[in-house]
């Protein structure tokens, strides 16, 4: 029973830090932007995520093999990033964008006959 | 409380670590799917990030940071319904996990109102979009925004549903033994879709 009030003061705990977190990103979102924003807003995210995978489900606690599982959705996601980011941050500016090129004026096109 | 052991384990210790290999490799199935898409945002952001920026703006920061805390919240009560099941308390574990699914339903009911509020202000491409709400690339960040919330509440609606089977499994007698596992591997599902969302707030509500 000790053992079961303890892990609910610690889950309460957890909760309190996780809510702290919620309020410091809504707050660093209006006084932040641009890039710093973004990896603020990335970093706190990361934090809470970990705090509910390390704790909420006890990771820490679980076998090797289940970690390799958790660990290697990690692993995949990391490839698909760098594979496909490497790609499009890689490109001429003017190119990088994956959205098609404006339309020429329709002035511009040679007449219909002569296609 | 004696522990049902399904036939093909050995003890009830390798059916707990089978039961959660089973989900865990569900949930990296999982992290692809939601991944992809984070990819894809990823991309598109990088291309245009005024157009994201702007497209942001049209939503809802404080509906999005009350579900946020709802599903925090949701995951202590999950969390602890998971410990009141492994301490053979049953009658603490239902009321916990149907806390829990009160809370999921809320974090639904809101974001039900949210689009509500956001069909209502014309922010659904291929719909009622229009020049006003801002140029093609910010209807782009909508399509994720419509895309990335409603996958997510999908998966919120499976868990609500099946936290409410499980609490009345548990309450009838016999259905679900309280020191199963099969409450830890629920609650193991309810905590990713509570990461889904941590993930989603920032990069939806908070582009500045």
């Amino acid at each position: 029973m000790a053992r079961h009030r303890h892990q609910t003061r610690s889950a309460i705990l957890v909760g309190i830090g996780l809510l702290a977190l919620l309020g410091l990103t809504v707050l660093l979102g209006h006084l932040l932007t641009g890039v710093a924003a973004t990896v603020t807003g990335l970093l706190i995210a990361v934090a809470k995520a970990g705090l509910v995978v390390l704790f909420f489900m006890e990771l820490v606690r679980e076998t090797n093999q289940i970690r390799i599982f958790a660990a290697a959705s990690l692993l995949w996601i990391g490839i698909i990033f760098t594979l496909t980011l490497s790609d499009y941050l890689a490109r001429r500016p003017e190119a990088r964008a994956p959205y098609p090129p404006k339309p020429p004026a329709v002035s511009s096109l040679p007449p219909l006959a002569q296609q | 409380v004696r522990l049902a052991v399904a036939e093909q384990f050995d003890d009830r210790f390798q059916q707990r670590e089978a039961a959660g290999l089973g989900m865990w490799t569900f949930l990296a199935s999982e992290v692809m799917i939601f991944g992809v898409l984070f990819t894809g945002y990823t991309v598109y952001r990088a291309g245009d990030p005024g157009a994201f920026r702007q497209g942001s703006l049209h939503l809802y920061e404080s509906i999005g940071a009350t579900n946020t805390a709802i599903l925090l919240v949701s995951s202590v009560t999950m969390f602890l319904a998971v410990h009141a099941s492994g301490a053979g308390r049953r009658g603490r574990t239902v009321w916990l996990l149907v806390v829990s699914a009160v809370l999921g339903a809320a974090f639904l009911g809101l974001k039900g109102v949210e689009y509500a509020l956001d069909i209502r202000e014309h922010l659904v491409p291929g719909y009622n979009f229009t020049p006003e709400q801002g140029g093609p690339h910010v209807a782009i960040f909508l399509v994720f925004y419509w895309i990335t919330t409603s996958l997510h509440a999908l998966h919120l609606t499976a868990g609500v549903l099946c936290t409410l089977a499980m609490a009345v499994l548990i309450r009838r007698d016999g259905a679900v033994k309280p020191r199963s596992n099969q409450v830890e591997v629920l609650g193991l599902y309810w905590h990713f879709v509570d990461i889904i969302w941590v993930f989603l707030f920032p990069l939806l509500y908070l582009v500045r």
